[in-house]
Parts: C-alpha cells; sequence; structure tokens
C-alpha cells in the first residue's frame, strides 16, 4: 500500500513545482539573457518535452539522490538538507521527550481521577495547547524568559556564538558536546534548545494527554482490570501494566500521526528561533522564491511520515500481541 | 432504610453537558459580530499609518497599542477578523463542495473511479498538512487565492474520507435499500437518505476543520504566504510584530496571537461539543488529533 502512496507523492510534488508561474529556466540563466539562451536552457533542463517525460525524469533524478540545485546556496538541495537535518531531529527529539514526559502523568492521572479538577485543568491544557499557533507560542517564550527574565540566551540559532561546534560524531549538539566532556558548549546548547523544544512540544503533549485518557478510560472498563484488582494486586501494578500497557495501542498510533505535525511546526518554531534546521531553510528558500528545497522537503517529509506510520504499526505489533499483519 | 436522591432539575444537567458548547459558540459569535461591523467598531482605519503615534503603549486612546507605523492595533485585530472569518469559512466550504461528493461518489459506485479517486486523497493525506499547505502555499505564490487553495487542498481528504465512511456504511442498511427498491433515484438517494445520516460527523469535522483552517492560513501569514500588507491579517500582524519584541513593544506580537487563540479555541469546543451532542459515547475522547 505503501509504494502506490509515495509514488503518488512524487507525481503531486512534481506538479507543483509545474504550478510556480515562473519559468525556471529564466530563474537559471538570469534575468538579463536573451531569448535565445532561455530557450536553449529551457532545451537543456528538459521544459519541451512531455509532461509524463518530464515527470519520469524526475523521479529516475530523484531515486538517484539528484532533486537539484537550491537557487540561494548554489548547492544541491539534499546536501542542503542533510546538513540542517541533525538539528531538525535534535529539537524535534527533545519536544518528544518534553511531550512525553508532561503528557504521560497528566494522561494517566487525569484517566484515574475523571472530573476531578486534574482532569479540568488536563483538559483546558490540551485545548489550549491545540488552539494556540506555533509561532506565537514561540515568540511568547522569548518574551517572557528572555526578554523579561533573562533566563535564556537570546533566539539566535542553537549555540551561542562564543562557542565553536565540537567535532561531529552524531551531529546533534547537545550530544556531541556531551559525548565530548565539552560541558560549557553542552551547558550553553541545552539553554539554546529548552525554548524551541517546548514551543513545538505543546500540540503533541495536548494529542498524546487526551489519546491516553480517554484509551486509559476505555480499558479501565473491563472486567480483567476489576479482576485483577479482586485478585489482590497492587493497584500501581494494575495501572501500570494492566491498563497502562492496553492502553498504549491508540497512543501510539496517534503519536506516528504527530510526527508529521512535528514537520510542519518546525518550520514555525525554527523561523521564529532562527534554529539552523530543515524548517528555517524551508522557510527563507519560500521567501526568495527558491522552490526545489520546498518541493524536496515536502516530499521528503511525506516520505518520511509514511515510513514512520510503518513503524508505528510494527511498534503496536510487538505492545500488543493480538495485532498481527500476517 | 431507603434513600432516594433526586436526579439534577434537567436545565442545570443540559447546562453542565452543553457548557462547553455554548462557551464556544459566544467566542464564535463575538468574532463573528466584530468581522461584521468592523468599520463600525473603531474610529481609526485599519491601513492607515500615522507616524506620531509610531509604536504607542496600550492607552486609552489606544487600547492595545499601535504598530510600527502608528496604526491602531485593535482595529487592525478587528479588520483582520474578517479576513480569518472568511479564509475558514470560504476554505471549509470549498473543501466540503469538494470532498463530500468524492467521498460518496467512491463509496456509492465502488468502481475504479472511485477507488482511484480515494487513493489520491491518500496521497493528499501522506504529507504532513502544515507542509503541503506551506508547498502549495510557496508554489502559488502570496496572496489570497493561494492561501485559500492551499488551505482547501489540504482540508479535502478529510471531508473525502468521512464522506466515504459514511456512504459505505449506510448504503446497504434496509432503509436504503428499501428506497432504491420503491424506484428512488441516486439523487433522492443521496439527498434524502445518505447525506441526512452522515450530517453529524460532518458537522463536527467541518467546525474543527474551521479552527484548522485559521490555524494554518495564520501560519502561512506568518511565513509570508499570507495577504500582501498593508491588509491586516493575523498572522503577518504576529510576524510584523516580533521584530519589536526584543526591543520591548510587546504588545504588537501578544494581542493579534491572542485573537487567532480564542477563536481557534472556540472553534474546537464547539467542534468537541457537537461531537458530544452527536454521539455521547465519543465524549471528549479522539476530537483534538483531527484539527491538528
Amino acid at each position: 500500500m505503501m509504494v502506490p502512496v509515495i509514488l503518488g507523492v512524487f507525481v503531486v510534488a512534481f506538479l507543483l513545482a509545474r504550478v510556480i508561474p515562473a519559468n525556471p529556466a529564466l530563474m537559471v540563466v538570469g534575468l538579463q539573457s536573451t531569448a535565445a539562451e532561455v530557450h536553449a536552457e529551457e532545451l537543456a533542463l528538459g521544459l519541451n518535452l512531455p509532461l509524463w517525460l518530464q515527470m519520469w525524469h524526475f523521479l529516475l533524478a530523484a531515486l538517484h539522490g539528484n532533486f537539484g540545485l537550491s537557487i540561494v546556496t548554489g548547492q544541491p538541495v539534499l546536501t542542503d538538507l542533510a546538513q540542517r537535518f541533525p538539528a531538525t531531529v535534535e529539537l524535534t527529539v527533545a519536544s518528544v521527550v518534553i511531550a512525553v514526559a508532561v503528557a504521560l502523568p497528566l494522561g494517566i492521572l487525569s484517566a484515574l481521577y475523571k472530573d476531578s479538577w486534574i482532569d479540568w485543568l488536563a483538559h483546558v491544557i490540551s485545548l489550549t495547547g491545540v488552539s494556540m499557533p506555533l509561532f506565537w507560542l514561540g515568540l511568547l517564550l522569548i518574551m517572557v524568559f528572555y526578554s523579561a527574565l533573562h533566563l535564556v540566551p537570546a533566539p539566535l540559532g542553537d549555540l551561542g556564538v562564543l562557542y565553536a561546534q565540537p567535532p561531529p560524531i552524531t551531529h546533534i549538539l547537545v550530544l556531541d558536546a556531551l559525548l565530548e566532556g565539552r560541558w560549557a558548549v553542552f551547558w550553553s546548547s541545552l539553554r539554546h534548545l529548552i525554548l524551541p523544544a517546548l514551543a513545538l512540544s505543546t500540540g503533541t503533549i495536548s494529542v498524546l494527554m487526551r489519546m491516553l485518557r480517554a484509551s486509559m478510560l476505555d480499558v479501565l472498563r473491563h472486567d480483567y482490570i476489576r479482576t485483577a484488582r479482586a485478585k489482590g494486586a497492587s493497584a500501581w501494578h494494575v495501572y501500570m501494566v494492566h491498563t497502562l500497557r492496553n492502553a498504549l495501542v491508540p497512543v501510539v498510533t496517534i503519536f506516528g500521526l504527530q510526527l508529521g505535525y512535528l514537520l510542519g511546526g518546525a518550520v514555525l518554531v525554527e523561523t521564529v528561533f532562527n534554529w539552523p534546521g530543515v524548517g528555517s531553510y524551508v522557510t527563507s528558500a519560500i521567501l526568495a522564491s527558491d522552490y526545489a528545497p520546498v518541493e524536496v522537503f515536502a516530499l521528503l517529509s511525506a516520505v518520511l511520515y509514511s515510513v514512520i506510520n510503518l513503524c508505528v504499526d510494527v511498534v503496536n505489533a510487538a505492545i500488543d500481541p493480538r495485532i498481527t499483519y500476517f | 432504610m431507603v434513600r432516594l436522591t433526586l436526579p439534577p432539575p434537567r436545565r442545570q444537567k443540559f447546562w453542565s453537558r452543553y457548557r462547553m458548547l455554548a462557551v464556544g459558540l459566544g467566542i464564535v459569535g463575538f468574532w463573528v459580530l466584530v468581522a461584521l461591523f468592523a468599520p463600525l467598531l473603531s474610529p481609526y482605519a485599519p491601513n492607515v499609518p500615522d507616524m506620531s503615534a509610531r509604536l504607542a503603549m496600550p492607552s486609552l486612546q489606544h487600547l492595545l497599542g499601535t504598530d510600527e507605523y502608528g496604526r491602531d492595533l485593535l482595529t487592525r485585530i478587528f479588520f483582520g477578523a474578517r479576513l480569518s472569518v472568511f479564509i475558514a469559512v470560504a476554505s471549509t466550504l470549498a473543501a466540503i463542495a469538494v470532498g463530500v461528493p468524492i467521498g460518496i461518489y467512491a463509496g456509492y459506485r465502488a468502481g475504479l473511479a472511485g477507488e482511484a479517486l480515494m487513493r489520491v486523497m491518500d496521497v493528499f493525506l501522506a504529507f504532513p498538512s502544515l507542509v503541503l499547505a506551506l508547498a502549495i502555499g510557496a508554489a502559488i505564490g502570496p496572496g489570497l487565492t493561494g492561501e485559500l487553495l492551499a488551505i482547501t487542498l489540504v482540508s479535502v481528504p478529510t471531508f473525502a474520507r468521512q464522506a466515504y465512511a459514511g456512504t459505505v456504511a449506510t448504503k446497504h442498511l434496509p432503509f436504503v435499500e428499501s428506497a432504491r427498491a420503491t424506484g428512488a433515484g441516486v439523487g433522492r438517494l443521496i439527498g434524502r437518505h445518505l447525506l441526512p445520516n452522515m450530517f453529524g460527523p460532518l458537522l463536527v469535522i467541518s467546525t474543527l476543520n474551521l479552527g484548522f483552517a485559521v490555524l494554518t492560513g495564520a501560519s502561512l501569514s506568518f511565513i509570508g504566504l499570507g495577504v500582501p500588507l498593508p491588509t491586516a491579517e493575523w498572522g503577518s500582524m504576529v510576524s510584523d510584530g516580533s521584530q519589536y519584541l526584543v526591543s520591548g513593544q510587546w504588545w504588537m506580537s501578544l494581542f493579534p496571537g491572542l485573537a487567532i487563540m480564542t477563536i481557534v479555541f472556540a472553534f474546537n469546543l464547539v467542534g468537541d461539543g457537537l461531537r458530544d451532542l452527536a454521539d455521547p459515547r465519543m465524549r471528549r475522547s479522539r476530537s483534538l488529533s483531527d484539527a491538528v
């Protein structure tokens, strides 16, 4: 099922790039060039070929990892994206860690104490979380924690200007600094990371918390929970082992869907915090009318998203032995 | 001794059940009124610069302060409400107009064409929604058309899937079969039997989609893919204000963002409330995931 969808994704990305009003040949040779030069470039880029043939060439080139050049940086888009990808991974993983750390306890508590004040609090938090524009939340955090309280450094990237990037091991800054024992760099990068990660985590917190609550409530109604309690199992054991594990299946599914949302959110959050990741790269490409990076980003996020959702199915089968796919 | 407890009075129960819905409807109503009567609500014009009042703090003259051109922020938020409500309603209606027929056709005819249409919807769903909206918006270029088209195209698959599921679930039920047996045509079957039965879920999705549309529109406008300046649009107002955040002019970003948040919050409340109304078993469960 995944292969035709991904082929479709290629087609959509290709067609989107052809919608742009600007002539790609003109963008390559420059506005000062003659009509003959533009025509020659059109031939070189294959723009005179029938659309389906162009699409085929695009697919072949993409399968060889050739996605074209970025007009702004002059580099292959894939090289640019690869350079910036670790920073986005760092941000996304940090936001997921925060989201799980907040959503797991709150979701469990609001299910166990349904209709209590904590349930209401969790409900309000989750509703606010999905209603807040991410970019605005990022700005609010900067306003409070940087401008007013001076608790974090200026929102200008992932490391203070005084520090040199540590030699890459994993390419993930916080991790590299930690592995090499550069504590000053580690501390600086962590302080740069905390606000954007917090901003990006809100949507995930909301969704995970509500899903976990609903799913826990669903499981808690089952007879085997009452049986386990009646047989003398402790409340902790029943809630954490019998209930939570069974409640996790839909939560993991929604979590997979949420990772796609994080890729979109990263564009906004990275732009606000000048984070040197894929998202801010895409924004600057959009502002410069440089479409290739946007196209490739959309394409690769769809592919990544599909792969993640495939992984989710595998994880679910591991959590719940009743789920089989074969 | 038998102790009898009386159930609470009916009206009170109704209120506690639909409190969220009522609050949500109230906020939505507020913004709709603001959008309708924006020119009457403020003595200022939204786009006329007044350099003498540049970057003024919130005060009695300018309740929410002014921006870098001295334009009254509250007035611009009022006029921004017009754009946000329009974008939300127009893109959602367009998505319904495209998505629901696709879903019903694919579900009812169950042929190769319908199957192909639903696979196309799957392809669109394979993109993270904001990423796809950005890609479409960037392809078409900044402006209202691009923004509307981006939000609509991203929303269509949701409606198509819902209509498809609704059609497949009802088309073999006895009342539909008997209507067909008594000679009802396709139009009548769909209009009188299939559509009314999926009205509830579609209404819920539509409401949640309104919130999604406001949020996506604001995000596009924040990135620079919105309606060009000097038109007041909430997302670009937040973006403009962000340049002045560190120098202390906090109001320029704060208030437009607050406007976005309240209206999206309200649409989510109404969507959740309607879902409870339509299906009490689903009370406060898997609703938010659709909205993001």
